[in-house]
């Protein structure tokens, strides 16, 4: 049973978090006016659950755009990881991107410099 | 009765080639249309799949940093419609696109503008993505906001340093405010 599932609209992705099997899963393109709107109650969730008794968590991003608000929202959420995994918690994230789509690599590459994650790019063919 | 030459209006666009152009109030709805446009527009002129999402994502921040100046600074919705409104204009140019929008900003507000972009233009492109990780890793509301961000961003994409002016009102028009125009070659 998610604690969050958001289903995508046009500027937003489809997010669903799931506290008991531990994975956050953000997926299709993410450019709301107002990210922080969007992305705080899902921050706010996954501290809940990294500030809790778990012991493994998955995040997977499946994006082809984001605006830069929603990149400083998602790097919220991996530092929150990052934090967790310091304390001992299995945490990893799964990035996969269009092989056609060289931005969403190249930001996925970006963001993993900064990031001390067990970080997989995961390229497909759409 | 006032007859507007709309082919005057239009031969000027066209004198530049305007793939896209819009000049009136930004809404999210607007920006989103507008964007699905020129990404259909663009899929169908030329440019490779990286090209297209660069000029995109950079008619993205310039329209949704306009949004969020506006929402920001009027002091009331009528204010909030005059600084949301702006004109936005996307023309190819020697295998590039020309990005360019131009908005109302406060007076008051056009020297911190000046010296963000100033410094914007002084940076190469390590220089700009060592400020661009540090703003997006910098606590929410210290320092720039994401508005600095989509700016950085912006300079990133540039093939040269963003190119912006301010200019005065016209007798007749908006007290207090300065033109502003900001222009991204992708």
């Amino acid at each position: 049973m998610a604690d969050l599932h958001l289903e995508a609209s046009d500027t937003t992705p489809e997010i669903t978090l799931d506290g008991e099997q531990g994975f956050l899963e953000v997926r299709g393109e993410s450019y709301p006016e107002n990210a922080l709107e969007l992305y705080q109650p899902v921050v706010r969730k996954v501290a809940e659950i990294l500030g809790g008794d778990c012991a493994a968590f998955g995040i997977r991003v499946d994006l082809a755009y984001l605006n830069t608000s929603s990149v400083k929202a998602l790097m919220d959420i991996l530092d929150l990881a990052e934090e967790s995994r310091k304390r001992g918690t299995a945490v990893e994230v799964e990035w996969v991107y269009d092989r056609e789509n060289d931005r969403s690599r190249e930001m996925a590459e970006e963001l993993r410099e900064d990031i001390d994650l067990p970080f997989r790019l995961i390229p497909v063919t759409r | 009765m006032v007859t507007l030459d709309l082919l005057e209006l239009r031969e000027r666009l066209n004198a530049v080639n305007a793939l896209i152009s819009f000049n009136g109030p930004l809404t999210e709805g607007l920006i989103k249309d507008l964007g699905e446009a020129v990404r259909h527009y663009l899929e169908q002129d030329s440019g490779s799949r990286a090209q297209v999402m660069d000029v995109f994502s950079v008619f993205i921040e310039q329209t949704q940093n306009i949004r969020q100046y506006a929402a920001s600074r009027a002091a009331d919705a009528a204010e909030q419609r005059h600084l949301s409104s702006a004109i936005c204009v996307i023309s190819p140019d020697q295998g590039h696109y020309l990005v360019s929008s131009g908005n109302w900003v406060r007076r008051e507000d056009a020297s911190g503008l000046t010296a963000h972009l100033e410094r914007l233009r002084g940076l190469d492109g390590e220089g700009l993505k060592r400020l661009y990780k540090e703003v997006l890793r910098a606590p929410a509301g210290e320092g720039a906001t994401t508005a600095g961000l989509g700016l950085i961003h912006m300079a990133r994409k540039s093939r040269r340093p963003l190119d912006y002016s301010f200019q005065e009102s016209p007798p007749g028009g908006p007290e207090g405010c300065v033109f502003f125009s900001l222009q991204a070659v992708v």
